[in-house]
Parts: C-alpha cells; sequence; structure tokens
C-alpha cells in the first residue's frame, strides 16, 4: 500500500491528466499526508499548469502588452505575397 | 490589399472570408503566435502559418461556415505542427530510458535526491514579472518538441489524453512518460534558473547531464 516518492510523483503528474482510480486516491494522499517533498511538487506542478495556461492565453489570446508583437511586417507583407503567387498558380 | 475590398459585389463578404490574404490580415498574428508558441522558432512559424492559409485555400470548398473562420484555421495549424514534428523524428528528443532519465532527480529506493522545495514557488508573485516570463520561455524551449507540443495540447487546450496519443501516434504508457518528463523538466529548469534557494553547483552539473542526455 506504501508508495515512494518516484511512485507518488507520477501519480501527482497522471492526477493532472486522468481521473486516479480509489486505490491510486488513497496511496497518494497517504504519500503526500507524510512527505513535504511531493507535497511540494504537487504544488509546483499545479502551479506549473496554470503558468503555462497563462502564458499561452496572454501571448495568443488577450490584447499584447508591446512585449510580443506578433507577425512581423515582413513578415506579414511575405505571406501574403507568396499567397497570391500560390492562387495565380492555381 | 485593395483588391478585394475594391470589389463591392454581393458576394464581396464570401469573397473576402475565402481570401488568404485577408486572412493574414484578420488571424495572421493569432495564428503566427499560437505556431511560434508551440515550435519556439520564428521561421517554422512562418512556414507552418503559410502551409496553413495555402491549404486552407486548397480546401475552401469544405469550409462551410460551421465554425468560426478563425477555429477552422487553428484546427489546419495544429495538423500543420503535428506534421512538422512528425517529419523531424531526429528532433523528437526523449531517447533516453525512462528509468535512467528518472536516475537524476530519485535514489535506488525512489526517494528524491533533492527534496522539492514547498516554499520556492509563488506563481501570484511570478505572474507580473516579465524577467521570469523569460526564463519560463527559455524553459520551454530546452522540452524536446515532442514533449512541448503533448505538455501544450493537454494544458492549455485540456485535450483529451486519448486524442493526444492518436495525434502524436504513441501510446498511453508512452504519452504519461512524456508529460511527466515535460513537468519534471520545467519544474527542474525554474527552479534552476529562477527559484535559485534550491539550487547548488552540483545540481548544475547534473542538471547539464541530464539535459544532454535528453537531446
Amino acid at each position: 500500500m506504501m508508495i515512494n516518492c518516484k511512485q507518488a510523483t507520477e501519480l501527482v503528474c497522471q492526477s493532472l491528466d486522468r481521473p486516479l482510480s480509489w486505490r491510486e486516491r488513497l496511496q497518494l494522499r497517504l504519500h503526500l499526508f507524510m512527505c513535504a517533498g511531493c507535497k511540494g511538487f504537487q504544488k509546483q506542478s499545479q502551479a506549473l499548469d496554470r503558468l503555462l495556461q497563462k502564458r499561452f492565453h496572454d501571448l495568443v489570446q488577450d490584447d499584447l502588452d508591446g512585449e510580443f508583437d506578433g507577425m512581423p511586417e515582413e513578415v506579414c507583407d511575405r505571406l501574403k505575397q507568396k499567397l497570391r503567387d500560390a492562387m495565380e498558380k492555381q | 490589399m485593395n483588391g478585394v475590398d475594391s470589389n463591392p459585389t454581393p458576394e464581396s463578404d464570401t469573397a473576402r472570408s475565402l481570401d488568404p490574404a485577408a486572412w493574414v490580415e484578420r488571424h495572421g498574428d493569432v495564428l503566427y503566435r499560437y505556431a511560434l508558441v508551440r515550435v519556439r522558432k520564428p521561421d517554422i512559424a512562418e512556414d507552418l502559418v503559410q502551409e496553413t492559409l495555402l491549404a486552407a485555400w486548397r480546401a475552401k470548398d469544405g469550409f462551410a461556415g460551421q465554425s468560426a473562420e478563425r477555429t477552422w484555421l487553428v484546427g489546419i495549424l495544429r495538423h500543420k505542427i503535428m506534421d512538422h514534428l512528425r517529419s523531424r523524428s531526429r528532433g523528437l528528443g526523449d531517447t533516453v530510458s525512462h528509468s535512467d532519465w528518472l536516475q537524476d532527480f530519485f535514489d535506488e529506493r525512489g526517494n528524491w535526491k533533492r527534496m522539492p522545495d514547498p516554499a520556492a514557488v509563488k506563481p501570484e508573485a511570478l505572474i507580473e514579472n516579465q524577467e521570469f516570463w523569460a526564463v519560463f520561455d527559455a524553459c520551454l524551449d530546452a522540452l524536446a518538441p515532442r514533449s512541448r507540443e503533448a505538455f501544450a495540447r493537454r494544458v492549455i487546450e485540456q485535450e483529451e489524453t486519448q486524442d493526444i496519443c492518436k495525434a502524436l501516434k504513441v501510446t498511453a504508457t508512452n504519452l504519461w512518460v512524456i508529460l511527466f518528463r515535460a513537468r519534471t523538466q520545467m519544474r527542474q529548469c525554474l527552479t534552476l534558473k529562477w527559484f535559485t534557494s534550491e539550487a547548488k553547483p552540483e545540481d548544475e552539473s547534473r542538471q547539464q547531464r541530464g539535459r544532454n542526455q535528453a537531446r
């Protein structure tokens, strides 16, 4: 019933991606109750997922604060030109 | 770029919505950033956006407008990103066996070599810090491309794991390993580069070794 830190971290990661079985949940809860390190790992893993979500949404979905400007002008022009060329060929 | 706008016929709306040049104007930034976050290389992002728009234009008859134009284009871009990752199998990384890889973190009894410090990460204190995001991006860059894509699809888009398995052509077990590595590596990278309280010089070399092995 007891699991080590390696197994506990694997369960922590999997818990973010699939529902754990009742046995796994119990094993993990027991381990985390006693292990500050793995508890820390769990907190950090959850935080990491939130940070990645935020990074992506800031870059792709929200208005930008100038830190990242999206497509550079010359890329935009180049793309349009290539598309026009391709359409003419067809 | 005025060729489209100067055409005032009733069909101009439809024509405009199926004009790739107008797509560049309307969705170019979003598609480009989306690709850049995933592949981390501007020239590749540009190629992928171009391929996406060309493919979309060729398939425009299939676009019946059931979904929003942008959703449709992003869907095509996602396939292009997968094709790109698969075509570069050399760059997919994670060739180290899982048990070898884990040795950097755990001893033979499965205990931490260095305990994570529960107090080390306080995301709410970080999100306003531009320097932190530069480090975060650098850590994302260091992930194997396939790990990054799996991680992004799972976390950002909340895609079901069986769909990611299908797209990446890996088994469920492989995917757990890939995601586990991505998270552990990100955590380790951020810890070393940012949360220096947990980092010690001897860890630096071990982390370096681990990273070299992972390539």
